[in-house]
Formats: C-alpha cells, structure tokens, sequence
C-alpha cells in the first residue's frame, strides 16, 4: 500500500500542500491579528473621542434623572456601533462610578457610593488625555494628542514614553469627557479572535481542498505513469516466455516511451542473439563430432617397425585441423606413412584432410609411394575447391632392405640430423601440393633418404616455424633446427617429439596457437 | 470474473466522480462562498440569519386571558398576542429604540408635519399589500374609534393625509416629541376590517385560532417583509392557577412563563429552568377623589400618605417590589429624584388627622375600589386606615368594571396600577392626572376629577417641547406638585417583572415588558 506510486505521490503532495498552507496561514493570521489589532485600538481611539461627551450627555440628561430606561437605550446604540467595546464606565472626577455597563444592564444601580479602588484608574480619569491599560504588560500610556491630529504617548505629566507596539492589544481606554467625568471604554479582542477563526477555518477549508485537490492529481498522474509501467511489465512477462516478437505500445512521448522503445529494441535483439546462440551450440557440438571423427582418422598407436623409432603428434589450433599424418602397413616389410597439411585449417580443410586420408589409405598398397600421390593429386583436385589443396611428405619405409623412400608435394623440407657428426641437414624441398594441378607425375620425384644409426629425421607441418610468440617474433627454422640438433641423441622418438613441442610451447608461451602443430620423429636404430 | 472487474471499474468511476464533485462543491463553497447560497449561513460568522424552516412550537403562558384582539386596546394583557401580529409604521427593539416598519423612512418637513414613506410590498398576512390608504385608516380608526384605547395617546395628532402610494404626512397638533413612540404602538391593519376577531396585520406570524380563555395558536408568516422568526408556530397559553403555571413550566408544556408569581419564584428557579427579572415601569398607587368624599380634605390625604408601610407592600410582593415616592418607577423618563415622599410614621399620620376627626366627630367611612385578586394589599391599606380612624369598605371589581367606574368619575378610592410602557412619564401625566376635556383625549383614567391648571400646563408643554432637558423639567415639576403638595394619591411600590424559561430558549426580556415570539430563538 505504501509502496506504490499513487500512495507517494499523494502522500508528498499532500504534505506539500499542508506545510506550505500552514506557513501561508501562519504569516496571514499573524499579519491580520497585527492590522486587527491596530484597527481596534484606532476605532476605540477615535470612538471614544466622538462618543464620551455623548455619553456623558446622556448621562446628566437621564441617569442623573434617573431614566434608565432612555439612557439605556442611547448607550446601547452607542455599543452598537463599535463591536469591540465590551463595557462603558462613566468615572467622575471625584472617584464615583457614576455607570457601569457591566452591572447596570437592566436597571440603575442604587446604594452606597461606588469609588474607584485602583489609583492609577483614578489617575487616569483625572488626565486631560485619553490613556491605555495594556493587556499583557499593564502598562498605562497616556495618549497626547498634537494640533496636527497626531498622537504622543506620554505619561501623565506628558513626558514621552515608549511608544505602544503597533499589535499592542489594551484592556480599556480612558476617555475624558467633561471636567466632571471621564469615560472608560473596556475593549474585548473576541471580535478579532473570531475573525481570526473564521480566516483560520477557511485555511483549513483551503488545506482539506488542496490536499483533495491533490489527491486528485495524484490518482490522475499517477495512472498515467501506471498504466505504461504495467504495460513495460506485462512485455517483460511476455518476453520472459520466449515471445520476442511482442512489442510493447506506449505512446506518452516522455521517458517511458524511450523505455518501451528501448524495451522493444532488446526484445528484437535478444531475438538475434538467441538464434545465434543455438546456431552456435549446434556448430559446436557438430565441430565437436568432427573433431571426434577426425581424431579417429589419426592412428590409434605408433607402429612398431624395425629399425626406426617413430612417434608423432598433432595439436590442431581449432576443433578441426588441417593437418594430418597416418601410418599404414604395407606387406609384412614396408611402412607408408605421410604428414600432409591442408591449406587454412577449420572444417574445409578438416574435410579435404578426411579425403586424403582415406585416399592415401585405400592406395597405399596398390602402387609406389609417387604414383599414389599422383592418384591423390587427381582425386583431390577433381573432388575439391580449386582452392584447397595439400602439401604432403610421403616415406615409404622398406625394414628389409633399411631403405626409407620419400616423395615431397611441396611441403616443408624434413630435418636431418646426423648422429654421427651431429649435423643437420634439411632434406631437398621440391614437388607441387596436390590438388593444384590435374597432372603432377613430373612434377613429383621419388628420393631416398639414408639414414645412419642414431640418425634423426623430422617431419613436421608450417605451424612450428610459424609458431608465434607475439605478433612480431616467430619460432622459425633456425630455432627449430637448433632444437632439433640439440634433442635428437635424446635416446627415444617419443622424448625428442616432447622436447621438440615444449621448446616450442616455451617460446610461444600464452600466445594463442595460430595453426596447427604436427611433428613426426624417426628415430634410426 | 470479467464481469466483476468490470463492476469494480464502474464503482471505481462512480466514487471518482462523487469524489471530484464533493471537491467542485467544496472548491465553489470555499472561492465563491459568498455568492452562493448553500453552506454559506454555516460557514460565515457575519450576520446572523435565522434557520428558517423550524417546525418547533414555542409555548409562552400568561396568567390573564384576552378578553379581544382588537388593535386600539392598550392594556397589556390584550396585547400580549398582538406585539406578535401587528405592527405599526415604526417599532421599538428591546431597548425601545425606535426601528423602522411598515414604513421604511420618514422625518419632520415641518415641528409639526411627520412623512412617512412606506417600505414596498410590506404584505398582510390576507396576502394583500399594504396601502397608504390602509395606514391612514389605521390611525384614524385608533384615534377616533369609540372603543380605541389609544384616543388619548394620539390626541396630539391633528390629520392624516395620504401624499401619493407611498408617502403619507401627519400633522400635529402642536409638536410631539412622542411621536414616533406612539405610533409605534398605533397598529397597521387592513382599510375596510372592522372584526378583530380574526386578526390581520403585517407581523411575523400570523394568526391561526383561538380558544377562547385557554388558548391563541399563531403561526410564522412566511410573505414577512423582515427576518423570518425562528419557531414555526407559537401557543399563546392562559393558565389562570398559579401553581398550574409553574407545574406547566416544570413538566415542560410550557417554554416561557410570562406572569410568574413572586412567591413562586425562587422555587421555580432550577437546573433547566432561568430566571430573569426586569423593572416593570409599573407603579401601584392609591388615588383620591379630590372632589367628593372624604379625601377632600388634605389632610386626610396627608395622614393616610403617613399611615403605610410601604415596606409591607414590597414583603406581599415576595421582595420582587421596590417602595416608590412617586407615580411613575425610576428608570422611566420623568422621574423626579428630588421628590421625597411621605415616610411610613404612624404618629404623624394619628397627629395629622386629629384635628379632623375631633372638628367632625362624625365616622370617616370610604370605598375602596380595585381589581380582583389584590385582596391582600386591600386588606393591609384597610387595616392601617383603620388605626388612624378611617373605616374602609373593600369593594373589588372585574378589570373592566373598575376601568368604566374610573371613566364615570364615581369612584371616591381606588388603587390603580400604571405601566410607562413607552419609558416616559408623559402618558400617566396625560391619560391619569391631566384635567378631563371634553373630547375625553386628556384625563382618560382621571377618576378622581384632579383638576390642576398648572400642572395640566406642565403635562401640556411636556407634550410638545422638542427640548429634551425642559421637557424633563416640566414633567419633573408637574410629579411634584402631584406629590408633595397636591397628595392627588399615594404611591405604594414598583414591581418587578420575573420570567421564567426553560434553558434551551434564548430569551431576552424587553423594557416594555412584552414577549416578541419573534426575538426568540
């Protein structure tokens, strides 16, 4: 309840309206009881200089005759006309309260001789100027009139006093009339209080308007901010279901209708993203299944061949690579086996890799190691973009005759290491990729590789040497050559292919893998 | 489900539009309070205007019944229901300050020629409006009328003369100071209406019926030309018993008690019930025949002056009484504050009359009259009479009888009551002690053929002097020559005027004494 909108807004308004009418009322009553105030004491100043010889008349002419009945009705004319004189007294000038309105209302009074007790009263009756009691101090101020109509406050010898307060509220007023009686004219503030009531009721009356006023306001304001806010929340319960094709309609061409637009636009948006997000999941679990089935395609175990120690390994840079080697047993003496490397790496270059894969495999016994490759070249560049194409270094090893045969498709140059001297030679580059050309059976030449006891061959694809350290610096061959001369009388394959790969992890560090990583060793024993 | 909500968005509507009306009426009340009628008598404090539309009853008792409604009778009792039916040109408020009425203004073209403009569309309760020509038959009917008790009042007026449809003049006869307070009690009815049975005239309520001896029903006239009174119906009641008049008071039948007894007074006084008592201006006095009888002779006068404790009176009286010295209450115009009267001294009063009774040696017997229902004080004046040698035989009349014996001139003693209803002591000089004329305009209830030319000088100048200060001297010199060297008679006490109310009325008592229904609240 005290959480919505409309219950603060009518609450703050309200409050609002409260303490700015109640600083308005305050300021208004003050400033009214003060020119009340003052209107009072100059009406009863002036009353009492036009009417106390009137009264006094009055009087002589009745009282004294003693008909009250006459006087009475002159002097309650006289009241009549100023609201604020509660009571007349005629004092004479020998002390004797010659009328008192408080007591004499229906007949005269009678008995024994009524003097006045108060001597400043008496005092007062005796001046030849009108003087004031005070209400709240008590103060007596005689009131001087000047030739020019204005007044002095004096005391009774007419020395100046401090002068009334402009709001200075007085019991009564002396008037003199005759040289045998004054006048005491005895002043009530009801009238003003009353007045100040009725001003301060009809403040309240204003207040009650304005905070219902306000209330008012609140609701209908309030319903405006409402009614679009409920609209962003049923979109926003909408959207939650999936529906990102709902939009929400608030038309109050203000921030809220910014909101709703920004609102539709992140629907929209989610939209998109969602949809890329499941293609993406989709990819990746198919990429997921393609690198599972191109593992596969990788021989389960290394072979175990006479006279060579061989271990290999392969770190693609994505799911899918485009590097590849295999080993395939050919008759009970001869090992084929290959490191090929697909132009690009991802799944084009995963799928071409899966072609000559199986290529190499069904033609690895049905022809020598060139003649295969020049079946692989015909194959792949008929049955792929004429843009892919793949370098490969295929060896054919013969473990009874010890002779190792290989034929280079333009792939990177083996490293040789010889044990006996501990040099390193590059083997001869040479050969066309395959799939570049229909025909390349001229083009490839196969050669024999001799390698000694102890003796170190390398095969590996361009993302060693191009292994990236930052953008600047490559592993290179120099590097790799070096390692290579620096691991190979390690005493097994598998140890120079794991210091091989750690010196280059080394030296790339956290770089991200740009290409794929493939390493044969073949180790002479 | 559906159709609730929908319900619930009507009701919702519906106190949204209560609410922005309830808000309209507040605002339009709060901005244009003034202008508007509705809710503006309760929120603004200026002039009190009276909640029209009380169906309440006011029950007012009197102890006297009316004997007639007719308009030119002058006693109190028979104008207690009429102050409420009638009016005249002027009226006087409680402090007899005289108001405008009928006629809306008026003033002096010459010391003797009054206009009068009458206030327009002024209604009777028949529904007709009044006329100039209704006003001038008015007052011609109350000054010439057999029966009018009001020939003597306005002996003064000469003619009545109707200027145009709204305007009339009065001449006098000589200047009259008084005059406005006369006309104040002259009242206005219909030309050509000559049965008062069913009263018209242009007051605030009007006259519904009358029980005769029991009871006068008015209701509020609604067509009043001024402030619509504030009970919709009031019961003039006659209860005669005084104990029944204050039971009626006590069980609450009855809202303001007029008469209440002296002695019932203080008892009456309670929780629920007020008090209030005022001067009356009424005097009681004893008056001679100075031409026939015994009282002749001064001296007698003199000694039966000396012979009573007016003290006695005031104690009869329940203490609501005041001993006076001379013939009109202190408080009214007139009065003499110099007169010292005759102290209550038995000695005296047996010395004074001494040489009488040894000259004459015969028995000095005398009547006294007065009204029914003052035996006590008779029997007191008989018995102090009686030690000074004066045989008093009691001879109590019907009001009505006394008032004829006193208008033949037959009656030799009589104790007599005198209200100065207007405040001023020109009519008790005027209607009591003046000479009788021809005319019968002067000396009405001079009963005692007083025959004194310079006082009848006095009460003459007294009549038309517009000088406010010798008008009181010379009726201030005509009450002593009345008193202390004439003895014309002997004034006993002044009486006070008790009401008694129930606290849920706003009562205020006139100076006249009369209960305007229309001044309750």
């Amino acid at each position: 309840m005290f959480h919505s909108i409309k219950t603060k807004l009518i609450l703050t308004i309200s409050i609002l309206i409260i303490v700015l009418l109640a600083a308005a009322a305050f300021v208004l009553v003050q400033e009214k009881q003060r020119e009340l105030t003052q209107d009072i004491f100059n009406q009863a100043r002036s009353f009492g200089e036009l009417t106390a010889g009137n009264i006094v008349n009055d009087y002589n002419l009745y009282l004294a005759q003693k008909s009250f009945v006459y006087f009475n009705r002159d002097i309650q004319d006289t009241f009549a006309r100023d609201v604020d004189v509660s009571a007349i007294q005629v004092i004479g000038y020998n002390g004797q309260v010659a009328y008192d309105s408080n007591t004499e209302k229906d007949q005269q009074y009678s008995g024994a001789a009524r003097m006045v007790q108060d001597q400043n009263l008496m005092q007062e009756v005796k001046s030849r100027n009108a003087s004031v009691k005070t209400l709240n101090t008590n103060r007596v101020v005689y009131l001087k009139k000047n030739t020019d109509g204005t007044v002095s406050y004096v005391d009774f010898n007419e020395n100046p006093v401090t002068a009334l307060a402009q709001d200075e509220k007085i019991q009564y007023l002396v008037q003199p009339a005759t040289n045998d009686f004054a006048v005491v004219y005895s002043i009530s503030y009801q009238a003003l209080q009353d007045r100040i009531n009725q001003t301060t009721f009809r403040i309240l009356l204003l207040a009650v308007f304005g905070v219902g006023v306000g209330i008012l306001m609140a609701i209908l304001y309030a319903s405006s901010i409402i009614k679009p806010v409920n609209k962003l929340k049923e979109g926003a319960e909408i959207f939650a279901t999936g529906k990102f094709d709902y939009r929400v309609e608030v038309k109050t061409k203000d921030e809220l209708e910014t909101l709703a637009n920004a609102f539709n636009k992140m629907a929209a948006d989610l939209e998109i993203s969602t949809k890329a997000l499941v293609y993406k999941e989709r990819v990746a679990k198919e990429l997921e299944l393609a690198a599972k089935i191109q593992k596969q395609l990788l021989p389960k175990e290394m072979p175990k061949v006479k006279g060579l120690d061989i271990c290999a390994g392969l770190l693609p840079a994505e799911e899918i690579g485009g590097d590849c080697y295999d080993f395939i047993k050919v008759g009970a003496d001869r090992l084929v086996f290959y490191i090929g490397d697909v132009t690009g790496h991802g799944v084009p270059s995963g799928i071409v890799v899966s072609i000559a894969n199986a290529l190499a495999y069904y033609l690895a016994d049905k022809a020598d190691i060139l003649n295969v490759m020049v079946g692989m070249n015909k194959v792949i560049k008929e049955k792929t973009a004429s843009n892919m194409f793949i370098t490969m270094v295929m060896m054919d090893w013969n473990s009874a005759t010890s002779q190792l045969h290989f034929v280079n498709a333009g792939h990177e140059q083996m490293i040789h290491y010889h044990a006996k001297d501990q040099k390193v030679t590059l083997t001869p580059a040479g050969g066309l990729a395959l799939g570049m050309f229909p025909d390349i059976v001229k083009l490839l030449k196969l050669q024999e590789i001799v390698m000694e006891k102890d003796d170190v061959l390398v095969m590996y694809s361009d993302g060693i040497p191009e292994s990236w350290k930052n953008e600047k610096e490559m592993y290179g061959m120099a590097r790799f050559k070096r390692a290579v001369s620096e691991y190979s009388d390690l005493p097994s394959a598998i140890a120079i292919r794991n210091a091989l790969l750690a010196d280059v992890k080394e030296f790339s560090g956290k770089y991200k893998q740009q290409d794929d990583i493939t390493l044969i060793v073949l180790k002479r024993t | 489900m559906a159709q609730q909500s929908t319900i619930k968005k009507i009701l919702s509507r519906v106190a949204m539009g209560l609410y922005v009306l309830v808000l309209f009426i507040l605002g339009a009340q709060l901005f244009f309070g003034d202008q508007i009628m509705f809710l503006a008598n309760s929120f603004s404090s200026g002039t009190p205007v009276p909640q029209h539309g009380s169906s309440q009853t006011l029950t007012i008792a009197y102890a006297q019944p009316v004997q007639s409604l007719d308009p030119t009778l002058f006693d109190a009792v028979d104008r207690a229901p009429m102050v409420n039916i009638y009016e005249g040109l002027v009226r006087t408020d409680r402090n007899l300050k005289i108001e405008p009425a009928v006629a809306v203004s008026w003033g002096l073209v010459d010391p003797k020629t009054w206009e009068f403009t009458l206030r327009p569309h002024v209604k009777f309760h028949n529904g007709l409006e009044v006329k100039v020509d209704d006003v001038v038959a008015s007052i011609e009917y109350a000054m010439n009328n057999q029966t009018s008790e009001l020939k003597n009042l306005l002996s003064s007026i000469d003619t009545v003369t109707k200027v145009d449809d709204s305007t009339l003049r009065i001449t006098t006869k000589t200047p009259d100071p008084l005059l406005l307070n006369k006309l104040a009690v002259t009242y206005i009815f219909p030309k050509d209406y000559s049965t008062f049975d069913q009263p018209v005239g242009t007051g605030p309520y009007q006259f519904v019926s009358w029980d005769q001896n029991k009871q006068i029903a008015l209701k509020r006239f609604d067509d009043y030309w001024g402030t619509k009174p504030y009970y919709g119906q009031v019961v003039l009641q006659t209860i005669e018993d005084r104990d029944q008049r204050s039971s009626a008071l006590q069980n609450g039948t009855v809202d303001l008690l007029a008469d209440v007894p002296p002695s019932a007074a203080l008892g009456l006084k309670s929780a629920t019930i007020t008090l209030k008592t005022i001067p009356s201006l009424e005097v009681s006095f004893l008056m001679f025949n100075l031409s026939d009888g015994i009282f002749k002779d001064k001296t007698l006068r003199q000694a039966a002056a000396y012979s009573l404790d007016r003290q006695q009176f005031v104690d009869i009286a329940g203490g609501y009484a005041q001993p006076i010295d001379q013939f009109v209450s202190s408080g009214v115009f007139g009065f003499n504050p110099d007169i010292k009267g005759y102290e209550y001294d038995m000695d005296k009063s047996k010395a004074t009359i001494q040489p009488v009774i040894e000259q004459t040696f015969t028995n000095l017997s005398v009547n006294l009259d007065y009204a029914q229902g003052s035996d006590v004080l008779a029997q007191y004046i008989q018995n102090q009479l009686k030690q000074i040698g004066i045989d008093v035989t009691l001879n109590p009349l019907s009001g009505s009888d006394l008032q004829q014996k006193l208008q033949n001139g037959t009656s030799d003693f009589y104790f007599l009551g005198w209200r100065s209803e207007l405040g001023d002591a020109n009519d008790f000089l005027q209607s009591v002690v003046h000479s009788r004329d021809q005319s019968g305009l002067s000396g009405q209830f001079n009963g005692t053929a007083y025959s004194n030319p310079a006082v009848d000088d006095l009460i003459d100048k007294s009549q038309q002097d517009l000088n406010i200060q010798t008008r009181l001297k010379s009726m201030q010199d005509a009450m002593k020559i009345l008193v202390e060297d004439d003895i014309v008679g002997v004034p006993l006490f002044e009486t006070q005027t008790i009401f008694a109310y129930q606290n849920k009325i706003q009562f205020d008592p006139r100076v006249d004494g009369y209960i305007y229904a229309a001044e309750i609240k």
